[in-house]
């Protein structure tokens, strides 16, 4: 199966929680944002519990669990909001 | 998109906000301001750090703005990003309407919203020198084409 490439920007408390704020990630061809979720759960432990908190946006737009993933993508992880 | 209109890493200013909302019909002006506090659930806070997704918080700011600015109402709001210090304003929010009881609600529900919708997150810092990210509202998919 090939590989798309895409650059996860983690935000808020999500970055200490990922190790860093940007990451490269290599992806399935065809995976959905639930499955880079569940690849993010195993690899990043301490970010596992928030994850499911956490909203998912690709090319600036908030999208759903079954957004697919394209080569090239950038990912943004947006933790529990907590502004004004 | 021109995001300082939203967020800014620069003190707020209060008089672009009047001056863009100004409108003979109305005759209740609310200004709400959210300033820096000195604690927070026990805790001596000696200053706050608010980190924004510019874009989206941009976005979603704009969004709650023209939520409020129906039936006669004007609703601006600003949100600072970047270190601030105790007494600094965090966010503007300015609303008119043609009377007060519109003006007070609006001003109180758009304020409710930037916290529930936009995008950005405060980090705490304390006197006894450690510091936490606020737990917060998990934000939701945006239904249909956003891209407007």
């Amino acid at each position: 199966m090939s590989e798309a490439s895409i650059t996860l920007t983690c935000y808020g408390p999500a970055s200490a929680l990922a190790g860093g704020r940007t990451h490269r990630l290599r992806v399935a061809a065809g995976d959905r944002v639930s499955e880079l979720r569940r690849q993010l759960a195993a690899a990043m432990p301490d970010l596992a519990p928030m994850l499911p908190r956490c909203a998912v946006a690709i090319g600036g737009s908030i999208v759903e669990d079954t957004a697919l993933l394209r080569d090239g993508d950038a990912v943004d992880l947006l933790p529990p909001v907590s502004g004004g | 998109m021109a995001t300082v209109r939203w967020v800014t890493d620069q003190p707020l200013a209060l008089e672009p906000l009047l001056a863009e909302t100004e409108d003979a019909s109305c005759g209740a002006l609310v200004v709400f301001a959210g300033t820096v506090r000195d604690h927070h659930e026990g805790n001596r806070v000696s200053a706050l750090t608010y980190e924004a997704h510019e874009s989206l918080a941009a976005a979603a700011i704009a969004a709650i703005e023209a939520r409020y600015a129906t039936e006669g109402l004007r609703c601006r709001i600003c949100h600072r990003t970047g270190a601030l210090a105790l007494g600094d304003t965090a966010v503007l929010v300015v609303v008119r309407a043609p009377h007060r009881r519109e003006a007070f609600a609006a001003a109180e529900a758009a304020l409710e919203a930037v916290k529930r919708e936009v995008p950005i997150w405060k980090h705490e810092h304390y006197v006894a020198g450690k510091s936490r990210w606020l737990d917060g509202q998990p934000l939701l998919p945006i239904d249909g084409d956003n891209d407007a």
